[in-house]
């Protein structure tokens, strides 16, 4: 897969699902404006953010997810639950 | 992050007001049907409402917010940009009580707007594993 061929939407998720190398990615980060520290700093964020869900518009639905505490409950659920506790001064 | 004490005319309203007002200012920036894909949840926030209530819910967990935005750069309907935020954990988050806490995170953002400028798509890449560690007050 060349980095020319590449929409950064496709080396973002091809990388995560480790089919695009990091090179590849920053070629096409790059390509797409960034400047070579932009894009480290970029693709190191990717690195470190093992739970971001990609959406829709993404269009991957092979990244796993791990549920926590924090995850899971919806939001509104959470919020309520939240509001709740604050009334009942928990 | 948001934070609502940007802006000074709303000053002089109490804190949940002023916190609505901010969440409605923050969501006429975002389409209907838009999605945020935050590395903190498990799934998409998709809609307005599920959005607004993360919101909401950052502006009541974090104060003193200090936004740093380093490389930003455009493509197409994208922009793209890296940042640093600092914060005080001085409300509760959801369900994890306030630590007292100043909380610490970078990373990066890609925004997707419509032809009408809304925000469609906002995907968030960070250390999640390192934000509940702060959220939760553990080293």
């Amino acid at each position: 897969m060349s980095a020319e061929a590449l929409s950064v939407d496709a080396a973002i998720s091809g990388y995560r699902e480790a089919k695009v190398s990091k090179g590849q990615l920053i070629a096409a980060l790059t390509l797409a404006g960034a400047t070579a520290v932009g894009a480290a700093a970029f693709v190191s964020s990717i690195d470190s953010s093992h739970g971001t869900p990609t959406g829709p518009a993404a269009g991957s639905s092979h990244v796993k997810q791990v549920e926590s505490s924090v995850t899971s409950q919806s939001q509104v659920q959470m919020h309520e639950q939240h509001l709740e506790n604050q009334a009942a001064g928990r | 992050m948001t934070d609502p004490d940007s802006d000074v005319t709303a000053a002089s309203l109490d804190p949940e007001e002023r916190r609505r007002q901010a969440v409605a200012r923050v969501m006429d920036d975002y389409a209907d049907e838009a999605v945020v894909n935050d590395p903190l949840f498990a799934k998409p926030l998709v809609g307005k409402p599920a959005i607004g209530t993360h919101k909401l819910a950052e502006m009541i967990a974090i104060s003193d917010i200090k936004f740093d935005v380093g490389d930003r750069w455009e493509d197409g309907n994208k922009v793209f940009a890296n940042w640093k935020v600092t914060g005080m954990h001085s409300g509760p988050f959801y369900d994890l009580p306030a630590t007292d806490k100043e909380i610490f995170l970078e990373g990066s953002t890609v925004v997707t707007r419509n032809d009408e400028g809304k925000i469609v798509e906002e995907t968030l890449f960070y250390d999640a594993d390192d934000m509940r560690r702060q959220l939760e007050g553990r080293q």
